[in-house]
């Protein structure tokens, strides 16, 4: 037994003769290389080990917790869990996870990951600064960088769960900026669990970006046009719109533009929206949640129709539901999970699924739109109905089926659950990504929908 | 390990400079939604990180491993890490002087949030549900109480040996609006530096209430007009356009990447004369105050824009060298885990001559925005795009109907040109946070402002 593991085991002992009736221990062992770009150089060289665990206890019905970043701090919290206990709601169906049913997915370990020098890694990020700079003498490669590195993470209860579960990850960016008589700028990343990605292409891509979004020009129809968001563009709506409303604690009291409309058909039959804990290679992929249920894929909405919500064990112990394996241990405004915050509902890979084509031929079948590749504000959305307004600052029109040229920001208008009720098409060009403010792991393509109000 | 041991080894390693800064964060969270407690959590985070120069580059490793080997180890790695990074780098970093601070900071709170009882905290939260849910097509809410007492200690190879504690006490609020199909979120908080006191300086059960009623107005309020209009933006959000337009281009570290649209404006007109930007952290009480920077330089009162005229970018001690701008303690982190890089602290707009009725008076169709759901700029082309909480439209000089979903963009250097009056009412607004890869406490603020002509969108 490793040593986490085995701390975790001396603080549930603790706990169970403190007092509580029940008890669980989370842990998180991260360790994180950093390189990072600023003006075309590696400036800065970082590392940072994040170790600690969270105590999760009931007395009775009522539930405490609290966090510490050692052993020793943490036999001692168990008190302050205990202290915190009277508080709470009753939560009479609220037990500890007793399943064994976990499975394994594939791909989330890299050896490869693990051996990786400090040398090594800057030389990879070097790799990207240099393909960027031979895109354009003009280019600078203003912002970026790559992560790297591996967790460790495991949940003992009293019920007798000890789960544990390990993953690698690397992550690549680049910022470029292209400044001749104006700015533009362009952005390409990768996330993967592995060192699969191209590091030089990764440099490119994001040079070329921003000399393609050099010499906008404006709008000139405004009005309800086809809008072809890209994947990056997608995300950033789907985080703060789409994914929340899915979240099964928001259904359930009517704060989701889809409370109430389970067996209803809520998008295009074209689409099917899926969470997956077990995706291969997937950003959040692992054999259980941050509370011990096991992963597993979870058809959300099936061509076009609403076929369940996201749960944690709480919010599924209050609404009578089965937890979904989305019990996500998430801080408000941090994207990733740390021992620091008590469960709630967080997506784990979401995906749309459907009949795809190559974005190219998505674009030929539009006469004149537009095609977003980031927006400014998706986080400004109202929530509860779903109505956005984003200002959209990297953006192509299209024209005659066709990519024409860069134009200058335009607002976006709409309500993002009508306009996925009105898909032209899917593209075939999924990307992992994550959440920039919330919890989120995602694989998404990019979409061309229709209804979104453009002003430019 | 002593901490001038952990100095010697890095300086012995072949650094030019070296820090270690212990921080610790201890505190209690509350959330509750309809009448009960959703979770209550308590807990510390603690370590520490090591950052050196060595060779004009930085190695940086932080731990919460705070035993001699662990500590020993990351300076052992944050040297070699530097090491990496001078090899690469083209562009040595230099650190501005700056006195060597010794000593003591300590902003003790008034009433200590820790010696309050969490039934106490947590009937606030009651408190103000009720309130809240005494406003009319209030659906539900949920409240979250937060406070946190957050401990610094920065050493340096230079002598400076400063420890600061502040506490920070807020409470939030999602309400819920509803009228058949319709359906308003709205976020509110109310707190500041300091401990339970912060709710003796102003109450935040009024606060909520008023979020309340404006969440319920937007319910029956209309889309607005799209275009180009005057438009007069309340202190929340005078506040936002202070922070987001202009604020984050004056970071030095993004004008040094060439991520600023200010890059090479100092002492430059980059607005109409009537307006001055400040950033202040030494202001009581207000939310993203702090006593010194997590480079353990003094914080300062910055004049960023001075009658329109770009005077000052906020700086590190690298950026500072590089800029030949004063040290202004600039640089913060999130905890001790996170790297310092630029951050802002309380950013307004100075106060100017007008009354509101006057600024609104001369507009014969406009709208009056306010408050805040967010923003977000782009910082190298300048642009920027903020969404109000509320709106009204301006007709005739009078406020007449609600808007919803209003939200307005422009380009930064054009827009501080197209303010054309200044109120007189400055006010610092609520609590908020400031995502630059690492999230601080902010805070934002300024009179009514009006601007000759915005970009508005959001009409469907």
């Amino acid at each position: 037994m490793d040593e986490m593991m085995a701390s975790a085991e001396r603080i549930l002992k603790r706990a169970m003769e403190s007092g509580a009736d029940s008890a669980e221990i989370f842990y998180m062992d991260r360790k994180t290389d950093s390189y990072s770009i600023e003006k075309n150089v590696i400036n800065f060289t970082s590392g940072n080990v994040e170790r600690g665990f969270g105590i999760r206890l009931l007395v009775g019905p009522k539930i405490g917790f609290s966090y510490a970043t050692t052993e020793e701090k943490a036999l001692k919290a168990v008190e302050e869990a205990i202290r915190l206990t009277p508080l709470s709601k009753e939560r009479t169906n609220f037990h500890f996870s007793t399943r064994t049913d976990f499975k394994t997915p594939d791909k989330t370990w890299n050896e490869k990951v693990v051996g990786i020098e400090p040398q090594e890694g800057a030389d990879l990020a070097k790799q990207m600064i240099e393909a960027a700079l031979e895109v354009d003498r003009d280019i600078n490669a203003a912002d970026g960088g790559i992560d790297i590195g591996q967790y460790h993470t495991g949940i003992v209860n009293n019920e007798g769960l000890s789960v544990s579960d390990r993953g690698t990850f690397a992550h690549a960016g680049l910022y470029a900026v292209l400044e001749r008589d104006e700015v533009s700028a362009g952005e390409e990343f990768v996330l993967s669990r592995a060192l699969d990605m191209d590091f030089a292409e990764i440099g490119r891509k994001a040079a070329e970006l921003a000399v393609s979004f050099h010499g906008p020009v404006k709008l000139e129809r405004s009005g309800k046009i086809p809008v072809v968001f890209a994947n990056t563009a997608l995300n950033q709506m789907f985080e703060f719109i789409t994914v929340p409303a899915l979240y099964g604690d928001a259904a359930e009291r009517g704060e989701s533009v889809y409370s109430g409309k389970n067996g209803e058909k809520v998008a295009d039959s074209k689409i099917s929206i899926v969470d997956d804990g077990l995706m291969p290679g997937g950003i959040t992929s692992q054999k259980m949640d941050d509370e011990g249920i096991p992963s597993r894929r979870n058809v959300i909405i099936e061509n076009g129709e609403l076929k369940r919500f996201l749960y944690d064990m709480a919010s599924a112990s209050e609404f009578g539901k089965e937890p979904t394996g989305n019990g996500i241990r998430a801080q408000r405004l941090s994207g990733k999970n740390t021992f620091k915050a008590p469960p709630v509902t967080g997506a784990r890979n979401i995906t749309v699924e459907g009949s795809t084509v190559e974005r190219d031929k998505l674009i030929s079948e539009i006469d004149y739109g537009i095609l977003v590749y980031s927006v400014l504000g998706a986080h400004t959305s109202n929530p509860a109905s779903g109505d956005f307004s984003v200002n959209a600052g990297h953006l192509f029109l299209i024209e005659n089926g066709e990519v024409t040229k860069p134009l200058k920001s335009a607002m976006l208008g709409g309500n993002l659950p009508a306009a996925l009720n009105s898909v032209i098409g899917v593209a075939d060009d999924y990307k992992v990504m994550s959440g920039h403010i919330y919890f989120m792991g995602s694989k998404l393509p990019s979409i061309a929908v229709n209804g979104v109000n453009v002003t430019g | 390990m002593e901490d001038s041991r952990l100095i010697s080894l890095a300086m012995d390693n072949g650094a030019d400079y070296a820090e270690i800064r212990y921080g610790s964060k201890r505190g209690t969270s509350l959330e509750i939604q309809g009448n009960e407690v959703k979770s209550a959590s308590y807990g510390e985070d603690s370590g520490a990180s090591v950052r050196v120069l060595s060779g004009g580059a930085w190695g940086f490793y932080s731990t919460s491993d705070l035993t001699d080997a662990g500590m020993k180890s990351a300076m052992e790695t944050a040297v070699k890490l530097a090491k990496v990074s001078a090899a690469n780098v083209t562009e040595k970093a230099v650190l501005a002087e700056i006195p060597r601070a010794t000593g003591k900071e300590i902003w003790a709170p008034k009433k200590n949030a820790l010696d309050i009882p969490i039934e106490e905290k947590r009937d606030l939260l009651l408190d103000i549900a009720r309130a809240v849910k005494e406003v009319e097509k209030i659906h539900s809410i949920t409240t979250g109480y937060g406070d946190n007492t957050e401990m610094q200690h920065v050493v340096n190879s230079e002598g400076t040996d400063v420890y600061t504690e502040v506490s920070r006490t807020y409470a939030r609020a999602r309400i819920i609006a509803r009228e058949g199909a319709d359906i308003v979120g709205f976020v509110a908080s109310a707190g500041g530096t300091g401990g339970y006191e912060v709710f003796d300086i102003s109450d935040p059960i009024e606060h909520f209430a008023e979020s309340a009623r404006s969440a319920a107005r937007i319910l029956t309020a209309s889309s607005p007009p799209s275009g180009k209009f005057p438009v007069v933006t309340d202190p929340d959000l005078t506040g936002v356009f202070a922070h987001e337009a202009l604020g984050h281009a004056t970071e030095a570290d993004l004008v040094q990447s060439g991520s600023s649209c200010l890059a090479g404006k100092i002492e430059q007109k980059i607005g109409n004369d009537i307006v001055t930007i400040v950033d202040d952290p030494t202001l009581p009480n207000v939310y993203g105050s702090f006593p010194y920077d997590a480079e353990g330089v003094k914080a300062k009162r910055k004049v960023l824009v001075d009658k329109g005229v770009l005077k000052s970018y906020i700086v590190n001690r690298e950026t500072a060298a590089r800029y030949g701008i004063m040290p202004n303690g600039g640089a913060r982190a999130e905890s001790y885990a996170h790297r310092p890089i630029v951050r802002m602290s309380n950013t307004f707009i100075e106060n100017g001559a007008h009354s509101f009725e006057e600024l609104i008076e001369d507009i014969k169709y406009g709208i009056y925005a306010k408050g805040s759901r967010g923003g977000q700029v782009d910082t190298t082309r300048g642009s920027f795009q903020f969404s109000a909480e509320e709106a009204f439209l301006i007709e005739n000089g009078e406020i007449t109907k609600p808007l919803k979903d209003v939200s307005l963009s422009g380009m930064t250097l054009e827009i501080l040109n197209m303010i054309d009056a200044v109120g007189n009412d400055l006010r610092l607004s609520s609590p908020g946070n400031c995502g630059k890869g690492q999230w601080v406490p902010v805070s934002d603020g300024g009179p009514h402002v009006r601007i000759q002509g915005a970009v508005i969108g959001g009409g469907q």
